[in-house]
């Protein structure tokens, strides 16, 4: 226990005194004469003296005063009670909603658990009362900024719902800059911990750590697929069991809306299974259902759509490295055409050239000799060995770079749209992002300076960027539901519509070559529908998922790998910091000896107006 | 000092027409209207004895002593005049009230020794001035009131001066009209027993139901500590019942001892006080 405001004990010294010497000093009474003394004698209460001071008598007024006068001063001295919680002066609040935070614990969601912490940190242990709320989901928000409105922190509270995913990122890093420029900020975070950090993040204030949740008993949809074959279509169902005993449940697959398949797995603790079904090729949509009770309902549903028909046109000029039309040729749905060509291609791969102007779509560059308006290039690298970032990405997947070697590349400066995926040198040797509609991958070596194209990774690097280059990158099941949904489209659609899975057509807008469906709340299959400019209409669709599969692995971390200033390597978990201060039941116990007081003194008035009540109420009552 | 001034014409009218009654017999010299036990100059017989050298020789029943050979003397019942003591309380405690109960007291006092007078009783004053005349006749009514009006205010010390009246009035007929309001009051009412005692007890109706509040020193004139008191609706109730038990305490020890009690608030009509109430209680008859 504690004092927050100690002088205000010295006020004990100015108040106690004067009420004692009210006690001592004789009450100045006004004079009544009578005519004599006579029969008031047994009323007197004190024998009436000249010296203006008398001997302190016992009597309850004094003591009701003076603990009322006590009461009084302890509350201003604003006691507290160290509880779990925080103690600083300014709380950044980071609340993580993911779709993992719909997992039913014994007294609720998880989500109902954060509110309810992050209500019980403001209310009991914020001294100064002032809160920055940001809040991790479908997108990074801040609604609420160094504000002391608890109504309004509990409406955005309220209004949280468990969507999206766990990327803390960017939230530590707001929330960072909001501490280094503020003193007395303090930073929690209320989550069940499984949640994507910043990398070698060192956190400028105490950074305190709420774990939410105990169940991690979850079966999982984590990935559905399906795939054009040359008679007919795959469908992959790939579970994954993340609790800690086997589970026994029943799959049922959906293609058009009618329940096609359906089968008992059993699924060992910690394990994978994946189910294939051959279906045929008229399947346009497909839906898995795991059926049966655990921790998190949003992933035992996944959806899934045929990939569109129609090959992806990748230009590559002549004479480029031979490895890169054969390993162009091995993948479905791709024709490889000149940058000549009549149809515009889709990507155009720029293997060390940079033609002016540049042509349109998206594009690879391999080794770009000079400088476009994406990127800088400054100079070369001699022998540079790379090393891949270890941010995850599609482009990355199931590629290692780390084997491959270098001889010579040139030296990068990208803008600000690029993500660097892989650098050797300090500079980047493999970039990628999305500027101003357009797609964009650039190599920094020639396949020729390297033994790149003689790795395994490079068939499946190559793939991977036609993947996320592609019109329908977004096709298949990738999208997320909560994410803003980026469909790609030919530069030849002049108008689209969206179906959503309620029903719902919508017109979207077609901006830089792709349009933008903001609002993917509802998971399930949105359909689209394109018409072009030379009034040709194509149609397809794409499967909006509830929850990434990482969400899935619900069982909730003790502990989060946040670097403190002070050295500490982790998140402060639940320390008991926070200061739950007490003046509310001092002021009650102040009221309560009021009335006390007040009691005290009327109490021969009140006898008598119960006595007068008493014989009015005899003398109505009838005889 | 005329008798208006202190009575006024109703009252006087008024009390032409009542009477003292008397319960027992005076010792007087003087005649008066009042049987008296011993054998006087009255026409009522009431005894012979024998004749003694130096007795009126015209009381001398000759018939008997014709009959009997020797001197018989007749005896008549003596009509003395009553001796009727009035004690007006002058205390400070007297000087209070609205109306004031000294001025109530002057008035009954008057009223009375009009009665007795007017009876041909003897009436002594007890003021506290030094002396108390006897009055005679309804002539000497100015001089009763110019006596009760000058009665100088005298201390609190009401049992020394009923003692003082017990040692001239022991036998006699007293009235002693005072609010009694001193811890010695049952002493002083001690004093007196010896004598045929009343006692009008005249109270004000501030002191019947006082109208006090909040925080008060109570000082009177009677030389008493004041008093500090919290006067709220339960310190008057406990006024109240004090006030009630000591008149209850009054009463009997009056009862107790054959003194004629008669209360007199200060506000009191002394026209009913008189014309009603003390002819209900048998004090004076029309």
């Amino acid at each position: 226990m504690g004092l927050l405001a100690p002088a205000a004990l010295l006020a004990a010294a100015a108040v106690l005194p004067p009420i004692i010497a009210l006690y001592m000093l004789r009450m100045r009474r006004r004079e009544q004469r009578v005519s004599s003394t006579f029969l008031w004698r047994d009323l007197a209460r004190e024998p009436v003296a000249q010296t203006p001071w008398q001997r302190l008598r016992q009597h309850p007024l004094l003591w009701l005063q003076l603990a009322v006068a006590l009461a009084l001063v302890f509350a201003l001295a604003r006691p507290w009670l160290a509880v779990p919680g925080v103690a600083g002066e300014h709380l950044i609040l980071i609340l993580d909603h993911s779709a993992s935070m719909a997992v039913v614990e014994a007294d609720g969601t998880r989500l109902a658990l954060a509110q309810r912490q992050a209500r019980d940190l403001v209310d009991q242990g914020l001294i100064g009362g002032r809160v920055t709320l940001i809040t991790v989901g479908d997108a990074l928000r801040i609604p609420l900024t160094d504000s002391s409105d608890r109504r309004a922190l509990r409406a955005a509270l309220d209004a949280l719902q468990p969507i999206g995913g766990s990327d803390l990122r960017q939230a530590l890093t707001v929330a960072a800059a909001l501490a280094a420029r503020e003193r007395g900020s303090e930073i929690a975070i209320i989550s069940d911990g499984n949640v994507r950090l910043p990398d070698a993040f060192v956190a400028p204030v105490a950074t305190r750590y709420f774990p939410i949740g105990a169940r991690a008993d979850n079966a999982a949809i984590v990935a559905l697929a399906l795939d054009p074959g040359a008679t007919g279509q795959q469908a992959y169902v790939q579970l994954q069991n993340h609790g800690r005993q086997a589970v026994a449940r029943r799959l049922e697959l959906w293609c058009d809306g009618r329940l096609t398949r359906a089968i008992d797995v059993t699924i060992d603790a910690g394990a994978e299974h994946v189910e294939r079904f051959e279906l045929d090729l008229t399947v346009a949509t497909i839906e898995a259902r795991l059926v049966g009770d655990d921790a998190l309902a949003l992933d035992d549903r996944a959806w899934a759509s045929a990939r569109p028909r129609g090959a992806t046109l990748v230009a590559v000029q002549p004479g480029t490295d031979p490895y890169l039309p054969t390993a162009l040729a091995l993948l479905d749905g791709v024709e490889v055409v000149t940058p000549d060509a009549a149809v515009p291609a889709d990507i155009t791969i720029l293997d060390g050239v940079v033609p002016d102007p540049l042509p349109a779509g998206h594009l690879v560059f391999i080794a770009p000799p000079r400088a476009t308006e994406w990127f800088s290039v400054t100079g070369t690298l001699e022998f540079p060995p790379i090393r891949t970032s270890t941010e995850p990405s599609p482009l990355l997947q199931h590629v290692a770079l780390g084997e491959v070697s270098v001889l010579r590349a040139v030296r990068i400066v990208p803008g600000a749209w690029a993500q660097v995926l892989a650098t050797g040198d300090g500079a980047p040797l493999l970039l990628a992002g999305e500027s101003a509609g357009r797609r964009i991958v650039v190599l920094a070596f020639a396949l020729a300076d390297s033994d790149l194209p003689l790795q395994i990774a490079f068939p499946v690097l190559l793939a991977n960027i036609i993947d996320a280059l592609a019109p329908d990158a977004a096709g298949g099941s990738g999208a997320i539901s909560g994410m803003p949904l980026r469909v790609p489209l030919r530069s030849d659609v002049v108008a689209l519509d969206v179906t959503t899975p309620d029903g719902t057509i919508r017109p979207l807008r077609i901006d830089a070559g792709a349009a933008l469906v903001g609002d993917t709340r509802l998971p399930g299959i949105y359909r689209f529908a394109a018409q072009r400019s030379d009034g040709a209409r194509d149609a397809w669709s794409i499967a909006v998922n509830p929850v990434d599969a990482g969400e899935s692995q619900v069982g909730p971390q003790a502990t989060l790998p946040i670097g403190q200033v002070g050295g500490l390597g982790s998140a402060i978990t639940r320390a008991a910091v926070g200061r739950a201060e007490w003046w509310a039941p001092l002021a009650a116990l102040v009221l309560l000896l009021v009335l006390l007081e007040w009691l005290v003194t009327y109490r021969g008035a009140l006898a008598g107006w119960w006595a007068t009540l008493r014989d009015g109420v005899r003398a109505w009552r009838p005889r | 000092m005329s008798a208006t001034a202190l009575l006024d014409a109703g009252l006087l009218r008024l009390l032409d027409r009542l009477a003292l009654t008397g319960r027992r017999a005076p010792a007087a010299a003087a005649g008066g209207e009042h049987r008296s036990a011993r054998r006087g100059q009255s026409v009522e017989f009431a005894d012979v004895r024998p004749y003694a050298p130096g007795d009126d020789i015209r009381h001398i029943d000759w018939s008997l002593s014709a009959r009997s050979g020797r001197l018989f003397l007749r005896l008549f019942v003596a009509e003395e005049e009553r001796d009727v003591h009035l004690l007006l309380d002058t205390s400070p405690s007297m000087a209070w009230g609205l109306p004031e109960k000294l001025g109530q007291a002057r008035r009954a006092l008057a009223g009375w020794g009009l009665l007795a007078l007017a009876q041909r009783d003897r009436v002594l004053v007890h003021t506290g001035a030094a002396g108390s005349l006897p009055l005679r006749g309804r002539g000497a009514f100015p001089a009763l009131a110019e006596a009760l009006q000058r009665a100088p205010a005298r201390p609190a010390d009401l049992p020394a001066r009923c003692r003082a009246l017990a040692a001239v009035a022991r036998g006699r007929s007293a009235v002693v009209c005072s609010d009694l309001l001193d811890e010695r009051w049952r002493d002083a009412l001690l004093a007196l027993t010896q004598v045929d005692l009343t006692v009008v007890h005249v109270l004000a109706p501030q002191e019947l139901a006082p109208e006090l509040s909040g925080d008060l020193r109570l000082v009177d004139d009677e030389g008493s500590a004041p008093l500090d008191i919290t006067c709220d609706a339960d310190a008057l109730r406990r006024y109240r019942a004090r006030l009630a038990a000591w008149l209850d305490d009054v009463r009997q020890h009056c009862r107790e001892r054959g003194i004629t009690y008669l209360p007199l608030g200060s506000e009191h009509s002394l026209e009913r006080w008189f014309g009603d109430d003390l002819v209900r209680a048998g004090i004076v008859r029309s």
